[in-house]
């Protein structure tokens, strides 16, 4: 059981499969609860693009993630400030240029492998300046989210309510635009540009099914990220599978059994 | 004393709408004002501009004898919304209301010390302590109003703006809504502004009843 650690990608594949799961879900119950589910989806869009931009260009793609996500976010919170009634759209906007940039800019580049490592992720191929970017990058989200957690928790109940509780609602929704751009781009390596959207919701939502109050939802989509992505990192060494698509169907396996365990505990509650 | 509200020759419009045109109103500090008016005459489009979602285009709003614009002390205003937040946030009633602690606290600075026992307090004072750790959507709708009414008196505010915090609500749970907010009002010198659609239910409580009709704020005695 323990052999899987002999092997450095692994560790290396362990610490950042574990950031990963830390940071995606913490973001992703304000996104969730803020019914901004499909923001992390627009956004690991754009960071393709990026990512092509970057082999293109020569810089590292992970930085042209980065760049490319908070672009991305922050053309997001333009349009949404424009068309206040149809915020939504703001989303499907930035997320069809992306994919449309990320396509054409895909055919600019040479090595295809490269650009395909970041559509499913590569997390057993991490290099040594990928690892320590992942480091650094959680470590700064992780302390930026526990320094504004009653201003985050504020805003995911009501952006009015909070406006009136005192919060500066606007600086606090461009730090969060921030933070999920970071945490999508530089997830995206590790576990897939397709993927980490789906990270962000649903083991969020299994928190919410499960926990009793929001800081237990906080605690819950962690946990359950954590166990998926361990699973996921053992299942994918041991059958040979693809570690990011992996998590993500253990994910949604987990969600289910927790609904049919909810279920049958709340209908022998009820017949109490 | 100032007046806990003046509206001075304001006037609003919307796009397509014109709300209030040049229109007054004065709100003495302890009083009870029920704001009436029909359906889309600009009773929560007041609220709104009294709390500064919405700007008026001419005249002033001042709350304490301070201009909004310049109004810096929102941890003397109370607001209890009409259920239009989100009842699906999975917090609990302790959390929901502890949160509102921040206006005391503010921006990067250490939460306010105590703070549970005012919480704990301010629920016992509105009979909801045993739901205390019950989450939101798990609530009926008039523990969600006392909820909510709880939220806004943990500050201990001056003024308490309320957009129809008894619509929806059964006879007994207005009863029990309406005899906290008259203690509150009378006991502890709270300012209470209040949007109804049904005036008779504060008919005993109030001290002035306000008419928005015809783009004016018209006092009806």
């Amino acid at each position: 059981m323990l052999d899987i650690f002999s092997y450095e990608f692994m560790q290396t594949a362990f610490i950042v499969g574990i950031l990963i799961a830390i940071i995606i879900p913490m973001i992703g119950v304000v996104v969730v609860l803020r019914h901004l589910s499909m923001m992390g989806d627009s956004l690991s869009h754009v960071s393709l693009a990026g990512v092509a931009a970057g082999l293109i260009g020569g810089i590292n793609p992970v930085l042209g993630a980065v760049l490319a996500a908070i672009a991305g976010a922050l053309c997001i919170e333009v349009i949404r400030k424009k068309i206040p009634d149809f915020s939504e759209v703001s989303i499907a906007i930035v997320s069809a240029t992306g994919v449309g940039l990320a396509g054409v800019l895909s055919g600019f580049v040479n090595k295809s492998a490269d650009f395909n490592a970041f559509l499913f992720g590569s997390i057993v191929a991490i290099s040594d300046q990928e690892f320590y970017a992942v480091i650094g990058l959680a470590v700064v989200i992780i302390l930026v989210f526990a320094l504004f957690w009653r201003e985050f928790e504020l805003l995911a109940f009501d952006e009015k309510l909070a406006r009136l509780s005192g919060v500066p609602v606007s600086l606090i929704n461009f730090i969060l635009t921030i933070l999920i751009a970071l945490a999508v781009a530089i997830s995206s390596r590790a576990v897939g540009a397709l993927i980490v959207s789906g990270i962000m919701v649903v083991p969020v939502v299994n928190g919410i099914l499960v926990a009793k109050g929001y800081k237990q939802t906080v605690i819950f989509s962690v946990i359950f990220a954590l166990t998926s992505t361990v699973i996921a990192l053992y299942a994918s060494f041991y059958f040979n599978l693809k570690p990011g698509g992996t998590i993500i169907l253990i994910s949604v396996a987990i969600l289910i059994i927790s609904y049919i365990v909810t279920y049958f505990l709340n209908r022998a509650k009820s017949k109490r | 004393m100032p007046k806990a509200l003046e509206l001075v020759h304001i006037s609003f419009s919307y796009p397509d709408q014109q709300i209030f045109n040049d229109a007054s109103l004065e709100v003495e500090s302890g009083s009870f004002t029920g704001i009436i008016g029909d359906n889309g005459a600009g009773k929560s489009t007041l609220l709104k501009l009294i709390l500064k979602e919405r700007q008026v285009t001419k005249g002033t709003i001042k709350l304490f004898g301070e201009d909004i614009k310049h109004f810096k002390h929102w941890q003397r205003i109370g607001f209890v919304p009409q259920t239009n937040f989100d009842t699906k946030f999975p917090g609990t009633a302790y959390e929901v209301i502890k949160n509102n602690l921040y206006t005391l606290s503010g921006f990067l600075k250490p939460p306010l010390k105590g703070g549970a026992k005012l919480v704990d307090e301010v629920l016992e004072y509105v009979g909801m302590s045993e739901f205390k750790d019950k989450k939101l959507s798990s609530l009926s709708g008039g523990q969600l109003k006392r909820i909510m009414l709880a939220r806004a008196l943990v500050t201990k505010p001056d003024l308490l703006i309320m957009d129809e915090p008894s619509a929806g609500l059964d006879r007994d749970s207005q009863d029990a809504l309406y005899r906290i907010l008259h203690q509150q009002n009378k006991e502890d010198g709270v300012t209470m502004i209040m949007v109804t659609h049904d005036p008779q239910d504060i008919k005993e409580y109030a001290d002035q009843f306000v008419l928005i009709e015809d783009l004016k704020i018209k006092s009806i005695g």
